[in-house]
């Protein structure tokens, strides 16, 4: 099979660069027939990468170690639901994801937008086409998923532990759905800019995919900063490291472009400057999985492999795209990307939407410098250098102060002009209530002692209470424009606007997220502490104790899958057990033939599981280090006793028996003496309101994203549409 | 390479020729679009998008962000940009137009629905 998927590979790769070239071929000369086997192309790479996913991902589940990459990937004690996702830890196997997302999401897109922007679609098919090959070429030649090895080893190196986490089964599909669904977009600005057809057409044909990608990216995002809280044992869910940046750049500058095209299908303003966001969101897209591949930033998140030899590839695929976009931006600028209308007024929609992509575009620059510096100070003095957290901190939070106040303004405002007096009207509401809600923090918490949260706050209270007041507003208009009932009235009001409203439950969501994210930045309580069996730390007002030691062996399909040492830790807050936290650390056995029969399974990879205990107001957290020290002079002992038993002539069966027994008796050890462990202990406020604002705005987008119905009748009834424009003619 | 991966490949390769080729086949030499088709899907989404300004101005005369001697001003201007739509789309299509002149209201269209503004705000 490791031959039919690598052909599959090598024909979508020719189907590529044919069908991008019929395209535009089809395109130039007006031949149809060209640009429909342009397209049919498309869906033929779709097919055949399908197929060539499929074959690798049953090669993974049933652990064929005849797959390179399956043997240095997985092993038969990965359980089977990781061995699925096992597939894009890998080089190979990720960019065989990426392909095959780019290839059904533009199938998909192609076969939803057909019969529209006919004269676009040629060349957006070219655009998908040749990033296909791209991907395709590097699969084909560089790194190669189906390369296989006469003799099988018997077992694999397995999943980096790290990865054996929930969110890493979904993170890396939700970002790369993300990044190609963002190529649609950017395939069709760059065919419209190519045929000089930049209008309102091309947005509304691509809204639902750019929301979708603003939506899967934003979500992979999350779950990436899920996964770094409750696995990687530091205690925190963001730190500004190069692979969460690339994956944050693409998500601020597609979110100016969701603001931004507003203004441009509204009153065809601001062309060059959504034209330049849709390319720049689409590279930046290459860019995130560039760096997540190459390894050219240091990170925790770039699990890249020896000898790799993709960078200078996708630094040629970047620098093309760049002088493309620039090259058709610059020359479109003075016809088709003039604007159609002026601002009329600063107290306007407009003009608030126009600040908050400043905004957004500046955090997005303070980003992509603080990621890319450490290059850039290596060009320029021949050393590495990089900025850390409290550097990119110092830029983007007053900018996100300043966006969150904007996003709290903007849907107040009418769109064209208001007055300033009609504006304080509808903004006293939200206003007096943000500021009593801020008094009360000063009042009865510490939240004053840190005045950049205590802004954010504020002004996130304020954007919530805005929405929260549209949302009651429309409401009350419809039912007495209609009278609904309430209930009815809003799902009625959501529905016939769905993008408005849903923006609205997205700034609700957004103003959640960073109200989490300033009070468990600034009224975090942490300490390291080492602990003996008996002992306690009192952190934040909570005091942990230490119970007991833990230890076990954990076995899938018969074998050995880790070793878990950890604890029962009490924790006690007004004399009162409110948890029973459960801290463990995996320690995982390696091939690696140099180590003896027992130091195999202690001097692995190993990773932490932490004990948290989840709340509204607080996450209590804690992640341990046992101490092995004790164990291992007995482990090389035993390495010892086993070395000349083999050489003694032991059987495996009877090696096995032993083994097992060794290992139980040293988990008994463990347990009955564990010598004091290191342990990291947070309290966290405010936390889980990251992940519940992270739900909500995952339910405005969809609600927002969603086929409007309204629309789509509107659409199919087009002759009542030609009535009302006629009443329209009339008015 | 066994005899079973083989003919697979060639199955697929097959497959890949016929269908991508088929088009060309056909002989479908025909142009890609028709003269200023790209204009009327563009005037046409401009028409939904107008629609939609009148709409919300409406929402926000309602929700109090408008007066209502601005949303009137603005509501005469955003009609007048609607109607120089709707000029030249009738113009570019000039059958549809006549077509189009049937004036049964859709089922859920309410009783306000010969107020052209209600009407509007509804869609």
């Amino acid at each position: 099979m490791a031959t039919v998927g690598q052909a599959c590979l090598l024909i979508s790769l020719g189907l590529c660069g044919y069908g991008a070239v019929a395209s535009v071929y089809g395109a130039r000369t007006g031949r149809d027939a060209f640009v429909l086997s342009g397209r049919r192309s498309l869906f033929a790479v779709a097919g055949l990468v399908t197929v060539a996913f499929v074959i690798l991902e049953a090669a993974f589940l049933r652990s064929d170690f005849h797959y390179t990459v399956v043997a240095t990937h997985s092993s038969t004690t990965t359980p089977w639901y990781y061995r699925l996702a096992a597939m894009w830890s890998s080089q190979q196997g990720s960019l065989l994801l990426w392909v095959f997302l780019l290839a059904v999401w533009s199938s998909v897109a192609m076969l939803l937008l057909r019969g529209r922007l006919r004269d676009v679609a040629p060349y957006a098919t070219a655009v998908q086409l040749g990033l296909g090959a791209f991907f395709c070429g590097l699969l084909v030649f560089a790194a190669q998923p189906f390369e296989t090895v006469a003799v099988a080893p018997s077992e694999g190196i397995g999943l980096n532990p790290l990865l054996r986490h929930p969110s890493m089964m979904i993170h890396p599909v939700m970002l790369y759905s993300g990044y190609t669904l963002f190529s649609i977009p950017f395939a069709f600005v760059v065919g419209a800019l190519i045929v000089r057809r930049v209008d309102a057409e091309w947005i509304r044909a691509t809204r639902f995919f750019s929301l979708a990608a603003w939506l899967c990216l934003g979500f992979g995002i999350i779950l990436g900063a899920r996964w770094s809280y409750s696995e990687l044992g530091w205690g925190g869910y963001w730190a500004w490291d190069p692979v969460e940046n690339a994956s944050l750049l693409p998500w601020l500058t597609g979110t100016a472009f969701l603001h931004s095209v507003m203004i441009q299908e509204k009153r065809g303003m601001l062309k060059v400057w959504n034209a330049s966001l849709v390319l720049a969101t689409g590279i930046l897209a290459i860019l995130g999985t560039f760096l997540v591949r190459s390894g050219i930033l240091d990170s925790i998140h770039a699990f890249v492999e020896e000898g790799n030899t993709i960078a200078w590839a996708f630094t040629s695929l970047i620098c093309a795209l760049v002088v493309t976009s620039v090259y058709l931006v610059v020359s479109r600028r003075n016809d088709v990307l003039r604007s159609e209308a002026h601002l009329d007024s600063m107290f306007s929609r407009e003009a608030a939407f126009l600040a908050n992509n400043l905004v957004l575009v500046g955090v997005a620059f303070v980003v992509f410098w603080g990621t890319f510096f450490p290059l850039i100070s290596e060009a320029l003095t021949g050393k590495k250098a990089a900025v850390g957290p409290p550097w990119f901190d110092q830029y983007v939070v007053p900018l996100v102060l300043i966006l969150v106040l904007l996003s709290g303004i903007g849907p107040v405002i009418a769109w064209r002009r208001t007055t300033p007096g009609r504006l304080w009207g509808t903004l006293r509401g939200p206003v007096i209530f943000s500021a009593v809600v801020g008094g009360l923090l000063v009042l009865f918490t510490n939240a004053a002692s840190d005045l950049q949260s205590m802004i954010l706050f504020v002004v996130a209270t304020f954007a919530i209470a805005v929405a929260v007041h549209e949302l009651w507003r429309g409401m009350r208009a419809r039912q007495l424009m209609t009278g609904e009932h309430a209930p009815q009235a809003l799902v009625s009001l959501v529905k016939r606007n769905r993008r408005r409203y849903g923006g609205y439950i997205v700034h609700i969501g957004i103003s959640l997220i960073f109200i989490g994210v300033a009070a468990s930045s600034a009224f975090q309580h942490t300490r390291d502490v080492v602990l003996k069996p008996g002992q306690s730390a009192r952190v934040g007002g909570y005091t942990y104790t230490y119970l007991r030691p833990t230890a076990k062996i954990e076995q899938r399909a018969g074998e050995l899958e880790r070793i878990t040492l950890g604890s029962k830790i009490r924790v006690v807050h007004g004399g009162r057990q409110v948890a029973l936290l459960s801290p463990t650390r995996g320690y995982y056995p390696t091939n690696a033939p140099a180590l003896g029969v027992l130091s195999r399974y202690f001097i692995g990879d190993s990773t932490s599981e932490v004990g948290l205990k989840a709340g509204w107001r607080r996450d209590l957290w804690i992640a341990e280090q046992p101490d092995i020290s004790n164990l291992l002079p007995i482990v090389r002992k035993g390495d010892a006793v086993f070395a000349k038993a083999a050489a003694g002539g032991l059987s495996p069966a009877r090696e096995s028996f032993f083994l097992a027994q060794a290992l139980n008796g040293l988990v008994a050890r463990y347990r009955q003496s564990a010598p004091p462990a290191q342990f990291r202990i947070i309290v966290s406020p405010l936390t889980g309101w990251i992940w519940f604002g992270a739900l909500i705005v995952l339910f405005g987008g969809f609600t927002a994203a969603w086929p409007n119905a309204g629309a789509a009748r509107g659409l199919s009834r087009a002759r009542y549409t030609a009535r009302v424009a006629r009443d329209l003619g009339r008015a | 390479m066994d005899v079973a991966a083989l003919i697979t490949v060639i199955v697929l390769v097959g497959l890949a020729v016929l269908f991508v080729g088929q088009p060309l086949r056909r002989g479908a030499m025909t142009p890609v679009r028709e003269a200023d088709e790209g204009r009327i899907a563009d005037l046409r989404a401009a028409r939904l998008a107008k629609y939609g300004e009148i709409r919300d101005a409406e929402m926000d005369y309602r929700t109090g962000k408008l007066s209502e001697e601005d949303w009137r001003t603005l509501d005469r201007q955003l009609r007048a940009e609607a109607v120089d739509i709707l000029h030249e789309l009738d113009t570019l299509t000039p059958g549809e137009a006549d077509a189009l002149q049937v004036p049964e209201p859709a089922p859920d269209v309410p009783a306000h629905e010969d107020d052209p503004v209600a009407t509007i705000a509804e869609r």
